[in-house]
């Protein structure tokens, strides 16, 4: 049996000029294929650059210097504040702020505690995430002191009060007038 | 198109040295002819559809009433997952490879695909991709059940199955950027002298564009499930946020591959459907340089549209209205399309063959799909309609009566070309009603239960959807068991069809507005080893 795994039948005159253009045409666009598989790994530095860049980032959990706020309190106004808190999977931890919600003047630093009690008979490293409802309020609820800032380490059974200090931008918008915090306390430890 | 034949291609049976196929199985193993790759992918993409479409039938059979009937809700969530994974993976994209392989060196007038024996490659890798990925159905855990966008930090709780369907992924990546660089070098490097870039038909020009999707967007998801698998198994944090990372940035990268991905699903449907259209309302395509400047401006678009997927993952506000804006754009290129297809049946001396009665098909009801997509673009409003059953009914509507039933158009208007034989009409045009009726009967009624609130991905459901989805569910099952006739036609079609000749024309006049329509009925095995010449015309 003759089995034919030529390029193309032998009287199929396609002449090697094509076939080295077609050589060179799949290897340009193989290192397309690689540039783009670098610029998915890239995506990820690129996605927080890019939100920096145009400042539409929607995260909160970076330190404000309060030294740089010059904000006048606006007693006017009063804002609801909802202060939420959820644990991560597989994160043995009991966690309380002393009040569920409180009302606040924009312009005026606060300070809220959170109580957290590692109940596992072993060391934790724990990571605080902190996000703002609504979103577009984000950028102006300014984080100065805050245990979110970096990795939090309870012995085991340790019980500890973390403070939060922060203050509402008087320049928020008029229709957000109710605000919640959320803070999700995940257990970095992966077994 | 504006081409026709000047000098026929001459009987290349004289020539002795001429290979015909491997006798045998092996034949099909190692060929690296294109119209062998070609029957090998659409077959496999067949088999496929009703490999996905028994899952869907299980899917639509626990839905039929509210409470747990049949499957356990992790298997459900499997079958949603998996369902949709070789619907696309495996079907629509295999069938529209399958097509580019037998009918672009036919259309350009070039003897084979540019790499031959790359392409008899990424075939395989496809069949590898495909088993393993069904392999995963039996491993400890169960397939998949994240839905086949595979978010995290959900799809990081698949059991062992998880690194198999990873690596499927890349099988399936690398299987399909192959078949895209050698549809491009095909199409830039083989085509017959005459065969300008704007002569050529629109089929060919929709894949180039493809191609070239599938080049820039493979790469970025198999980049990302590569991630999850660090995240997973090697200490990573890319989408963990307890080490730093963020799950929204999986959903950016996952829908920078995801929504150009729906495009590579439908470019190469609009070309079918342009091609078609024209010879069955006996005009030329109206507006032929239109259709390929719209191709490439919705390619265009697709990159950056990405995140009308998130609308409601709190995205800044600057974000919704952009992603909002730069979404509705889409609605112009792909409204001229339907204008175009519109126009060219307008005063037409149209029939209404098996393939045309398809593709009209397609034309309303892929407008059906668009429209509900640009009520979802209107980022508030996407907030009732995200994640719901509204959404399932969109893309059903852009993926089922489009991709599927330009690819059932397809299979009509080219398989007498192929085999040499006659599909029976009669039993053509009865699939088409049937599928017609019941993709309704199953897909309208998703848009009520998910203005209704009806989440998607559910096992189980509140009354109030009762009804609806029983309706839903009948349609259902009257649109797969309708598929087994087309299965029939393409059996009996192979055998011998109605017997009757077939000219090389097969369609009336079809020889002005395709190459492939002046080989013989079916083509040799080799074809256009001289290139014709291609004398330009006015438009016909
Ligand atoms: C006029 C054109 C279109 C517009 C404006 C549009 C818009 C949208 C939007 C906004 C969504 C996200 C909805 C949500 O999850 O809340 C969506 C989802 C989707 N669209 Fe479209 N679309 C269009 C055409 C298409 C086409 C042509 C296809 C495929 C052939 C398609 C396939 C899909 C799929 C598969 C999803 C859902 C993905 C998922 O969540 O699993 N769309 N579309
Ligand atoms: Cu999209």
């Amino acid at each position: 049996m003759h089995l034919c795994v030529c390029r193309y039948a032998s009287h199929v005159s396609v002449n090697s000029n094509v076939e080295q253009k077609n050589s060179r045409l799949a290897l340009k666009l193989l290192l397309v294929v690689l540039g783009m598989t670098g610029f998915g790994f890239a995506l990820i530095p690129l996605y927080d650059v890019l939100c920096e860049l145009t400042g539409i980032n929607g995260k909160v959990g970076t330190r404000v210097d309060s030294s740089t706020l010059n904000y006048v309190v606006d007693k006017e106004r009063n804002l609801g504040l909802d202060l939420v808190t959820s644990l991560g999977k597989a994160t043995p931890l009991i966690v309380e702020t002393e009040t569920k919600s409180l009302q606040i003047h924009p312009g005026q630093f606060y300070v809220v505690n959170y109580r957290v009690h590692n109940q596992a008979d072993k060391a934790l490293t724990i990571r605080a995430v902190p996000s703002v409802a609504p979103g577009v309020a984000a950028a102006d609820f300014k984080i100065i002191e805050c245990f979110c800032f970096e990795p939090l380490r309870l012995e085991a059974g340790e019980a500890k009060n973390l403070p939060l200090r922060f203050v509402v931008n008087p320049g928020i918008a008029q229709q957000s007038n109710h605000l919640a915090l959320a803070i999700t306390f995940l257990n970095t430890n992966k077994d | 198109m504006s081409a026709v034949v000047a000098e026929h291609e001459h009987d290349h049976e004289h020539d002795h040295h001429d290979h015909g196929p491997a006798k045998g199985i092996l034949r099909w193993i190692i060929t690296t002819n294109h119209k062998d790759i070609g029957t090998l992918y659409l077959l496999f993409a067949l088999v496929m559809f009703f490999v996905g479409g028994a899952m869907a039938m299980v899917i639509r059979a626990e839905l039929f009433e509210p409470g747990m009937q049949f499957v356990e809700p992790q298997f459900f969530n499997s079958m949603t997952t998996m369902h949709a994974l070789v619907m696309v993976f495996g079907a629509v994209m295999p069938a529209f490879v399958g097509l580019a392989n037998w009918m672009i060196p036919m259309m350009i007038g070039a003897p084979d695909m540019a790499l031959p024996r790359m392409n008899n490659m990424s075939f395989w890798m496809l069949v590898a991709g495909v088993l393993l990925l069904a392999s995963t159905l039996f491993m400890e855990g169960g397939a998949p059940a994240s839905g086949w966008t595979l978010y995290p930090p959900l799809v990081l709780q698949t059991g062992k199955a998880l690194p198999f369907a990873v690596f499927s992924v890349h099988l399936l990546g690398v299987s399909s950027i192959m078949g895209a660089i050698n549809i491009i070098a095909t199409i830039f490097n083989m085509r017959a002298p005459g065969m300008t870039l704007m002569k050529m038909p629109l089929f060919v020009w929709t894949w180039l564009i493809t191609g070239f999707l599938l080049v820039a967007i493979m790469p970025v998801f198999a980049g990302a499930v590569t991630m999850l698998l660090t995240d997973r198994f090697f200490d990573t944090s890319f989408f963990d946020a307890a080490g730093g990372g963020d799950p929204v940035l999986y959903q950016h990268i996952f829908w920078f591959f995801g929504h150009p991905e729906v495009y590579v699903m439908i470019l190469p449907t609009f070309g079918v459907a342009s091609t078609i259209i024209p010879v069955f309302a006996r005009k030329p395509l109206f507006g032929y340089s239109s259709m390929v400047y719209a191709t490439a401006a919705i390619a265009f678009l697709s990159f950056i549209v990405w995140a009308h997927h998130m609308f409601t993952v709190g995205l800044p506000m600057a974000g919704e209205l952009y992603f909002m804006y730069a979404t509705m754009l889409i609605a112009i290129p792909t409204g001229v399309k339907v204008f175009n297809w519109t126009a060219t049946m307008w005063k037409g001396s149209m029939t209404f063959e098996t393939p045309m009665l398809f593709s009209i098909a397609f034309v309303v009801l892929f407008t059906m799909g668009g429209l509900t997509g640009l009520m979802m673009s209107v980022a508030p409003l996407d907030f009732q309609y995200h994640d719901t059953y509204f959404i399932v009914a969109h893309f059903h509507y852009t993926l089922v009566p489009a991709s599927v039933f330009i690819l059932m158009a397809a299979g009509y208007y080219w398989l007498p070309k192929w085999t040499g034989h006659m599909y029976d009409e009669k039993i053509g045009k009865l699939h088409f009603w049937l599928s017609a009726v019941s993709v309704n009967i199953l897909f309208f009624p998703q848009h009520f239960l998910g203005l209704a609130g009806m989440p998607r991905r559910i096992p189980d459901y509140a009354v109030q959807f009762a009804d609806w989805n029983m309706i839903s569910s009948i349609g259902g099952f009257i649109f797969g068991a309708s598929q087994l006739l087309f299965l029939y036609i393409v059996i009996h079609t192979i055998k011998g069809g109605t017997g009757e000749k077939v000219t090389d024309e097969v369609w009336e006049d079809a020889a002005k507005h395709g190459l492939e329509w002046t080989l013989p009925s079916p083509p040799p095995y080799h074809s256009f080893t001289t290139p014709p010449t291609i004398i330009p015309t006015e438009h016909i």
